[in-house]
């Protein structure tokens, strides 16, 4: 048909992309909800990082976050790249870490979407192995991004 | 629903002055903040990124680094959990790809750009990314009553470069009940508009659905359905990367990024299943005003900084 649209069988989509698409979006999720149930631990039991009545105000007189993280909580200075697989047992600490896990789904899916393009020859090589390295460049400025995190403050 | 919006706007801003009585509040106010910008955005067919990071920057003195930090988190949450279910059956896989990498390169570049800005340049950088997002913010207004989305582009001619790339992905219709098989167009022209996306992104804390559900359909031609759910693998994509240079410098503070990352997803949850019921045209307008209104507050306390 000229309009595109045909009555074919329906096409099953690439599985690197639904791979993808489900470790990404069940650890986003997990994240979230990790970080949900310390933020009410940190507000249920006070047993925080913050300082929170100081924190608040803070944010809204319009703190810097090194401000915020010298005044506010209890390091008194700036906080270094993973700081709170040492602070797990605070709420603030679980709340850092379901966001570090949200933000990792990215970086696991996308090793999982290069991982599954290498099921077949096919995939692996099609247009000369075109998607393969950009799904490997992409991957690549993720976890430079995510080494800096920690190791270049 | 703008006077709910207005109204938790002022609930969080009465948060201000410290007399807050219990943090709890400070949690629920941003939280339905949050929940009222979800709502509105997915109704009205966008994302939460841009309406937040405009409102938070225009009507409260949060400092943009936390602001941009949050709306890079809500962003990347929203369309991840949207990513999961179009990857099943609409959009492109190999669209995603070659436009996530320009992407996400000058998304990286934009948000260590932004954090200079502020790190820098101090009051007068703050105001300079406020009035350059009150332009791009008021620019997306308009763009949502002007530009014409199209739903099956017709393509009379394919270029060489494009067609090498093999990018045509063919999906099942459920509302026709028939498979689409599209072609494609321009996709060098996509790569660096991506490029400009990207950078603004990274520097504004925004997801970009705005402007590359545009890109894909207008641009390269895609069918509607085709580019705004593959734009939404682009920004979880490109935003992970991107929010990397916010998440180091402590930019998320937890107390205010996991009510309004919540809010915003719950609100789209809560919009996409109101959005059958109602004429999402009505939205649209309410959305356009809330953006233009948004984007000359922004240019006004941008300017008004400046001097």
């Amino acid at each position: 048909m000229d309009d595109g649209i045909g009555v074919d069988a329906k096409p099953k989509p690439p599985i690197e992309g639904r791979i993808y698409g489900e470790i990404s979006g069940w650890i986003t999720i997990l994240g979230i909800v990790i970080a949900l149930i310390g933020t009410f631990v940190s507000l249920a039991s006070g047993n925080s990082i913050f300082d929170y009545n100081s924190t608040v105000r803070d944010l809204f007189s319009g703190c810097r976050e090194y401000t915020i993280w010298v005044k506010d909580t209890v390091f008194h200075t700036e906080p270094y790249g993973y700081w709170f697989i040492s602070k797990i047992g605070y709420g603030d600490g679980l709340a850092m870490l379901g966001i570090a896990v949200a933000i990792y789904g990215g970086i696991v899916g996308m090793v999982c979407l290069f991982a599954a393009m290498f099921r077949s020859k096919e995939v692996l090589f099609y247009k000369k192995g075109l998607y393969t390295l950009l799904a490997l460049l992409i991957l690549s400025v993720m976890l430079f991004c995510a080494w800096r995190a920690e190791f270049a403050l | 629903m703008l006077f709910l919006v207005l109204s938790a706007v002022n609930i969080v801003r009465s948060n201000e002055n410290g007399s807050l009585a219990s943090s709890a509040s400070f949690f629920f106010s941003v939280f339905t903040l949050c929940f009222f910008i979800g709502l509105i955005a997915i109704i009205a067919g966008t994302g939460g990124g841009v309406l937040f990071t405009s409102l938070f920057l225009g009507f409260t003195s949060v400092h943009p680094d936390i602001i941009r930090a949050t709306g890079l988190l809500a962003a990347i949450a929203g369309t991840r959990i949207g990513a999961r279910t179009y990857l099943r059956s609409i959009a492109n896989i190999r669209i995603a790809l070659l436009l996530g990498l320009p992407y996400t390169l000058f998304a990286v570049l934009g948000a260590f750009f932004g954090l200079y800005l502020t790190k820098h340049f101090g009051t007068f950088g703050i105001a300079l990314i406020k009035l350059l997002l009150g332009f791009i913010v008021v620019g997306i207004g308009m763009a949502y009553i002007f530009v014409k989305r199209s739903e099956y582009p017709s393509i009379t001619a394919v270029d060489s470069f494009t067609q090498k790339l093999g990018l045509e992905v063919p999906y099942f219709e459920q509302s026709i009940g028939k498979v689409v098989n599209y072609k494609l167009r321009h996709a060098w022209v996509a790569i660096l508009l991506c490029c400009g996306v990207g950078f603004i992104s990274g520097t504004f804390g925004l997801g970009a659905g705005w402007a590359i559900g545009p890109i894909i359909n207008l641009i390269m031609s895609a069918p509607l359905k085709v580019a705004t759910t593959t734009s939404a693998v682009i920004i979880s994509i490109g935003d992970t990367a991107a929010i990397f240079p916010y998440f180091m410098s402590g930019s998320i503070i937890p107390i205010f990024a996991v009510p309004a990352v919540t809010g915003l997803m719950v609100g789209a949850r809560v919009g996409s299943s109101v959005a059958v019921r109602i004429k999402a045209r009505y939205i649209r307008y309410i959305l356009v005003l809330i953006l233009i209104f948004a984007g000359v507050r922004l240019i006004w306390v941008g300017l008004w900084m400046m001097v």
